[in-house]
């Protein structure tokens, strides 16, 4: 049976059960309003044809009678009960058996009412309609009749089945009409949707069943002629695709092509960390053989350095990089990008991995070779260098006085020593600097060197840089000046690589000048610092601008001119100026003089001025700034015997208890020199110098220890030199003369480096020695010196300090012992 | 299925008026004396009105044998009416029309006959006259239809009377009365009423029951509305049935009050329909019995009517069976009803004697009135002239022992309202 059909038989039985049902309720109601009112007329009909014929018998007490009379009108249909009441009430006659029931309703109605109709329930019999007329007029008495009301329920239910039955039949009779009409409608439908079925799975061979010319027809030749349009444009559709899938699969084979011939491996992993792509060599480079990594998590098949570069490769900036260790024992570098697919919000990261284990072991070989360069020649040069000085000095002072003067060959010869001596130790000199400079600009371009960034005042660069050059131009009648203007903005740099860079340019315009003066200037240009050291030398050709900062290369013809230095000085320069992020150049006017110029990118920070005035001892006037100290101490005797012995050396001293008053005081009065003891309440020399080190207006202030801690505390502190206490008063002026003043000219006291790199950090730091400066790597070189009956500075690392039988140091006359940190 | 049996009796009651009756014609000349007679030979009534019919017969029998050759033979035509109004009219207007019977003779039962009376009146002008129907029926006795109607028994009202009396005198005073729930039974109930009142008592109970009912009808409802008055004496009137039925139930129920029992029950019938459902007589059912009759001990030798009755029943044996054939279970020895109707046929037969021209109806009324006193051998002679028309106003009381009447009392009725 087709659903057309169920529903249409459901739709009918409602119907029909509705309105059959419906119409038999009001048929019942109907009839029995109906015969309820006939059996009231019947009842009342019986009680008057009674009433109008029992007077004479009641009358004449003739009960049988009356008795005989009822019982004539019990036959009559619905009639249940009748009696007869005389005038007195007594029931003279009745129909009822055994006895009759108490229940029954007994109605007086007078002549005026006519009739009464009551309503009786009586038990185990029924509902009766009573109806009670008088017999005349009520005089003689009242006959009642009772209809029995089952009468009229039984009636009625006869006729609600019938209609039942009468509407089963009718719609058994349009079940059949209907069924027969919608077969012939759902049997062709049925083929239909059969057939549009099997277009819908693309069966395009089916044929549309055999229609008429109805409506149904008309549906069938539209979905035949629907169908064939649908499978020409299938069929177009499914040629396109093929093409196009083909053309894809090339694309994609060309493309799987080249990813899995990259030497490089290749990995792309999904916004969830799981990979999602890679290449045969990544496998290979990883030693993963087998099972295909895809979908899992990077972290699970390669090392965590890969997970954590694609991560922050995602979170951050899009690029990273770092080195993984290979599975084979090389070292990988991994370059992870992130992008965004076009058109998608899911972002992904590409990781490549290259192979550099070679080039990590050229350049471990180039790192050597540089080493051994720098051992193998430095320290035999150290030597060479440092006996001709104790051969020079040792003959001008003892041999060239023992030498008769009258002898002018003799003369003449040991001038000829003396100058060949000088010699010596110029080229010696020359050599070490240059074996210097080339290790340098070779560590610089392998990128070997290492850079202390951190936030740097040009003024105190150029300070230094002044203070040190000055012995020099001082010399050579040049007058040096600067101008730095104050408020110029820190810049980030290596504070030794860039007092490089100028003592460089000065000690080059001071060679390369004769008369006149060098001015440094420094100024604020847009983003950056331009700084300018400027001469009224001979001047550059132009042809020589570029060239001068080329290796080897210097101005003029080296061949038939005498060099005046190495030649890598100005390409070093450029090395750290371009390290730095700016860049240098030269310009000049033959005859007129150079100029040099760099730039630095400046710090958005500006440099602060003293914004708080302090009350301070007034210096003398002739202390200038550089002549003044603070000394920082608990102890008040040390503090008294320190300030006692710096004022009569001339110099300006303010003292402070603790390490806050020394940062407050030292931020206002901004003194040359600091010295700190370490232990202290309150604020300790430690944190003080980290405090001072910290403050851009305080951070170039030399501190010198002067305590009684161990040397590890030394170590820890950062102090730039450090002296155990008790001070041996010279000590300590020597210490603080050079601190503040550089190496006097007539300070020819000689230096001993003790630092395993020969001590060229310390040297350029605080460029004390302006004579002689030995540099021994060893501490038997060192104890060998002393003993030898070097007298002067020793400078050392607290590292080595820490190693070195310092008493036995200090119990050496004519040692000056400066403890200086790493 | 009540209607298919009365139509069958129906069918069966013409085939013989065809059959038997043309019989007795052809026994009897052409200018016999035709009465009628209409009784419930089948229902409740039926040992009734065969032992009535059985009566009646025997005395007709024995005159049709005694007249002379030029003597008109009595001829009884016989129709069965169930015991029902209906049936009963239609036998009586065909009697009277289509018959042409003399006289409408010994009609039985109260609800038929009472309806009986007003075709009587309605035939008036044709002389209709109903003779000794045989019931206590007040109507029958009374204006308007006294004039067509001949009594010879008493009436209920005077058994009831007798009966109360009877019960009032053993110092009775809480009376109960089952009554059939017809016109019979109100006549029964209303003489009742009318008994007590006179003393000063009324009724302290009354139940009814079904005029159709039989001997294995259940009557323990009426037994139960009458215990809950707790009655000294109750009262019966009905056919014998249901009778029966009832002194059975009221004995099971426990009851054992004093049963007074009107003539219509049957008297020897009534007895021995209790022998019937009583076997083993365990309930005592003649126990405490009060029987009402209107005639005369049938077996007192003293009366030469009762002496004759017998001799005449058994010269009548069995032949000319009533409609629907004898009771094979029935005795043939006599009863009271039986009797009765040996009474009924022997003054009806004095009034036909009086009469210049048996043929004619208006005679009738000169000829009863002719006869004056007569004796017609029960002891006391009888008349019809009163103004009931009821020739004997006696009641006699029995009790029961043995399935046999005993007399007990007897009433002279004279009941007057």
């Amino acid at each position: 049976m087709s659903r057309i059909f169920r529903k249409t038989l459901l739709a009918i039985v409602l119907v029909f059960g509705v309105s059959a049902n419906a119409t038999a309720l009001l048929s019942a109601w109907l009839l029995h309003r109906h015969l309820t009112d006939e059996y009231v007329t019947k009842g009342r009909a019986i009680a008057m044809a009674i009433a109008a014929a029992s007077p004479d018998a009641l009358v004449g007490g003739d009960a049988a009678s009356v008795q005989a009379m009822i019982d004539e009108f019990l036959h009559i249909d619905g009639v249940g009960y009748v009696f007869v009441v005389d005038r007195l009430g007594r029931v003279a006659a009745h129909t009822f058996m055994p006895a009759m029931p108490q229940s029954v309703p007994v109605v007086t109605v007078g002549h005026e009412q006519g009739l009464s109709v009551d309503d009786a329930v009586i038990p185990d019999r029924g509902d009766y309609i009573q109806v009670t007329a008088p017999i005349l007029a009520g005089e003689v008495g009242q006959v009642s009749v009772g209809m029995d009301k089952a009468g009229i329920w039984r009636v009625m239910r006869e006729a609600v089945i019938r209609q039942e039955a009468l509407m089963l039949a009718m719609f058994a009779v349009a079940v059949v009409i209907f069924y027969a009409l919608i077969r012939g409608i759902a049997r062709p439908l049925a083929a239909l949707a059969e057939y549009a079925v099997k277009i819908r799975d693309h069966d395009f061979t089916a044929t549309a069943p055999p229609t008429g010319d109805d409506e149904v027809g008309v549906l069938a030749r539209a979905m035949t002629s629907m169908a064939g349009q649908l499978s020409v444009l299938v069929s177009n559709l499914k040629q396109s695709v093929a093409d196009t899938t083909s053309e894809l699969k090339d694309s994609l084979a060309h493309i799987q092509a080249i990813i899995d011939n990259l030497a490089d491996g290749l990995l792309v992993v999904d916004e969830t960390g799981r990979i999602t792509l890679h290449n045969p060599a990544l496998l290979a480079m990883f030693g993963i053989e087998g099972t295909d990594p895809a979908g899992r998590a990077v972290g699970d098949v390669f090392p965590e350095t890969m997970a954590a570069l694609a991560k922050a490769s995602r979170s951050g900036a899009g690029m990273a990089d770092d080195e993984v260790r290979l599975t084979d024992g090389g070292t990988g570098k991994a370059v992870a990008t992130s992008f965004t697919l076009p058109g998608e919000d899911r972002a992904a990261v590409i990781i490549l991995v290259r192979d550099i284990t070679v080039e990590k072991e050229v350049d471990r070989m180039k790192t050597e070779f540089i080493s051994t360069v720098s051992h193998e020649l430095r320290t035999p040069l150290t030597s060479v260098l440092g006996f001709a000085k104790i051969i020079r000095r040792k003959f001008v002072e003892l041999v060239a006085p023992a030498l008769p003067p009258e002898n002018a060959r003799l003369v003449r010869g040991v001038g000829q020593i003396r100058e060949n001596l000088d010699i010596i130790v110029a080229e010696g000199e020359r050599l070490t600097e240059l074996v210097d400079d080339v290790l340098d600009i070779a560590k610089m371009e392998s990128g070997r060197c290492e850079w202390d960034m951190e936030t740097v005042s040009l003024a105190a660069v150029a300070d230094h840089v002044l203070r040190a050059a000055a012995p020099l131009a001082e010399r050579k009648g040049l007058a040096l000046t600067a101008d730095i203007p104050a408020g110029l903005p820190a810049v980030l740099g290596d504070r030794d690589r860039l007092v490089q860079v100028l003592l460089n340019l000065i000690g080059n315009a001071v060679k390369f000048t004769e008369h006149g003066s060098v001015r440094l200037s420094a100024e604020r240009r847009g983003e950056d610092i331009l700084v300018t050291v400027r001469d009224t030398g001979p001047g550059i050709a132009a042809a020589d601008l570029e060239r001068i900062f080329e290796k080897f290369k210097q101005a003029g013809d080296t061949l038939t001119e005498k060099p005046k230095g190495t030649g890598l000085g100005l390409p070093i320069c450029r090395q750290i100026v371009e390290r730095h992020g700016g860049h240098i150049w030269a310009e000049s006017v033959p005859g007129q003089g150079s100029t040099f110029l760099f730039t630095l990118p400046a710090l958005a920070m500006v440099g602060t001025g003293c914004s708080c005035p302090l009350t301070l001892p007034t210096p003398d006037g002739a202390a200038g700034e550089g002549r003044r100290i603070l000394v920082v101490d608990d102890d008040d005797a040390v503090r008294r015997y320190l300030e006692t012995v710096l004022a009569e050396a001339g110099y300006a001293v303010a003292t402070a208890r603790n390490g806050l008053e020394a940062l407050r005081i030292a931020a206002a009065w901004q003194p040359g020199c600091i010295t700190m003891d370490l232990h202290m309440p309150g604020m300790d020399g430690r944190e003080a110098i980290a405090r001072l080190r910290t403050d851009p207006a305080t951070c170039d202030i030399p501190v010198m220890v002067v305590t009684v801690a161990s040397g590890r505390e030394r170590q820890a502190s950062g102090a730039d030199a450090a002296m155990v206490k008790p001070v041996d008063h010279e000590a300590l002026l020597a210490a603080v003369k050079n601190l503040l003043e550089g190496p006097g000219e007539d300070d020819v006291r000689p230096c001993l480096v003790y630092a395993a790199d020969g001590g060229r950090r310390m040297a350029r730091r605080f460029l004390m020695c302006p004579g002689e400066v030995t540099s021994v790597a060893r501490e038997a070189q060192l104890w060998q010196a002393v003993e030898q009956g070097f007298t002067g500075t020793v400078f050392m690392p607290a590292s080595l300090a820490h190693d070195l039988d310092l008493g036995r140091l200090s119990a050496l006359p004519g040692l000056c012992i400066v403890i200086i940190p790493d | 299925m009540a209607g298919m049996l009365r139509l069958a009796w129906r069918v069966a009651l013409v085939l013989l008026l065809l059959t038997g009756g043309s019989a007795a014609l052809a026994g009897t000349p052409a200018n016999s004396i035709r009465l009628g007679m209409t009784a419930g030979f089948s229902g409740p009534t039926k040992a009734l009105a065969i032992e009535l019919y059985r009566g009646a017969m025997a005395c007709f029998d024995q005159h049709n044998r005694q007249i002379g050759p030029d003597d008109r033979p009595v001829e009884l035509l016989v129709a069965n009416d169930d015991y029902e109004p209906g049936p009963a009219i239609e036998n009586t207007v065909r009697f009277l029309t289509r018959d042409k019977v003399l006289a409408l003779f010994s009609q039985l039962g109260t609800p038929t006959v009472s309806r009986v009376l007003p075709v009587l009146r309605a035939y008036a002008d044709q002389g209709a006259r109903l003779f000794f129907p045989v019931t206590g029926l007040e109507a029958s006795r009374m204006p308007p239809y006294v004039r067509y109607t001949y009594n010879l028994r008493a009436s209920y009202r005077q058994e009831i009377e007798a009966l109360v009396d009877h019960f009032t005198s053993q110092g009775m005073t809480r009376i109960a009365i089952c009554h059939q729930a017809d016109a019979f039974g109100r006549s029964g109930w209303d003489g009742a009423h009318r008994a007590l009142s006179r003393r000063g008592l009324s009724l302290c109970g009354e139940a009814t029951f079904a005029r159709t009912a039989t001997v294995a009808g259940d009557m323990l409802p009426q037994a139960k509305v009458l215990a809950a008055c707790n009655p000294q004496a109750i009262l019966l009137v009905g056919a014998g049935p249901a009778c029966t039925a009832i002194i059975r139930d009221l004995r099971r129920a426990g009851l054992t009050a004093t049963v007074g029992v009107v003539s219509f029950a049957g008297g020897d019938i009534l007895l021995r329909q209790l022998a019937a459902v009583d076997g083993s007589r365990d309930l005592g059912l003649e126990r405490n019995l009060v029987l009402s009759q209107v005639t005369p001990d049938w077996r007192d030798d003293t009366l030469p009517a009762a002496r004759d009755y017998r001799q005449a029943l058994a010269a009548f044996g069995s032949r000319l069976p009533p409609p629907g054939g004898w009771d094979p279970e029935a005795t043939r020895e006599g009863s009271a009803v039986g009797f009765e109707g040996y009474l009924n046929a022997r003054l009806l037969l004095a009034v036909l004697a009086a009469m210049p021209d048996p043929g004619d109806r208006t005679g009738l009324d000169q000829a009863a009135a002719a006869i004056g006193q007569i004796d017609i051998g029960i002891g006391r002679p009888v008349s019809l002239t009163g103004l009931t028309h009821q020739a004997l106003d006696v009641v006699y009381l029995s009790t029961a022992a043995e399935s046999r009447l005993l007399p007990l009392r007897i009433t002279m009725a004279t009941v007057e309202d």
